[in-house]
């Protein structure tokens, strides 16, 4: 079930600081989980 | 028990997948953890993901989140690599595609236990920024208490 959408058109600078730290970790996290991929898929 | 996990998955055209677990530190917005999980594609076989992979892949977040009493939150990526987008989506931005297929998998799980919130941020020069939270129904004040915190920020 899903319950509620929270939509923000016009952030504040603080929110945006926030939201794209977020980013930036999800961009380090994939590019550390690309480069580390053959140690996942070892036979 | 640590939080953070990372678990392989080969999908059915050899595509390969890896779904992280990491806990971030956000403690002042939540009494339980809250947790990042990230489905990254390192090895495309330029297919469309099937949908008993969807599905299988929908499991392992799932049963996750029934064995840990935790937030999941899945920021979605803005970036167009790493990504196969079906031809009846190909107008949609990459994050907002990520956005849809989370979705889908959240209707996949189906299961009443699971709750989920969105949060969708219009940012003037980096594009719309689109995350969904999931928890277990008796965890849900949690979701509302991340969405009442982003809130605050951007009242600030």
């Amino acid at each position: 079930m899903s319950n509620k959408t929270l939509h923000i058109n016009n952030p504040s600078e603080s929110l945006l600081t926030f939201v794209r730290a977020l980013k930036e970790n999800k961009d380090r996290t994939k590019k550390e989980l690309i480069e580390k991929k053959e140690l996942y898929f070892k036979n | 028990m640590s939080l953070d996990i990372t678990i392989p998955y080969i999908s059915s055209v050899q595509s390969k997948f890896l779904i992280n677990f990491k806990e971030v530190n956000y403690e002042d917005i939540s009494s339980i953890p809250i947790v990042d999980v990230s489905i990254v594609l390192v090895e495309s076989k330029n297919e469309i993901l099937p949908l008993k992979d969807l599905i299988s892949i929908g499991r392992l977040i799932r049963d996750y989140l029934i064995n840990n009493q935790v937030v999941l939150y899945y920021y979605c990526d803005t970036s167009s690599d790493n990504i196969e987008i079906s031809e009846r989506n190909k107008e949609l931005e990459p994050q907002e595609f990520r956005h849809k297929l989370f979705n889908s998998l959240y209707k996949l799980f189906d299961n009443k236990d699971i709750v989920k919130d969105e949060i969708i941020i219009e940012d003037p020069t980096n594009n719309t920024h689109f995350i969904s939270l999931i928890t277990k129904t008796s965890d849900k004040t949690n979701l509302t208490n991340v969405s009442i915190a982003v809130q605050q920020m951007n009242d600030k």
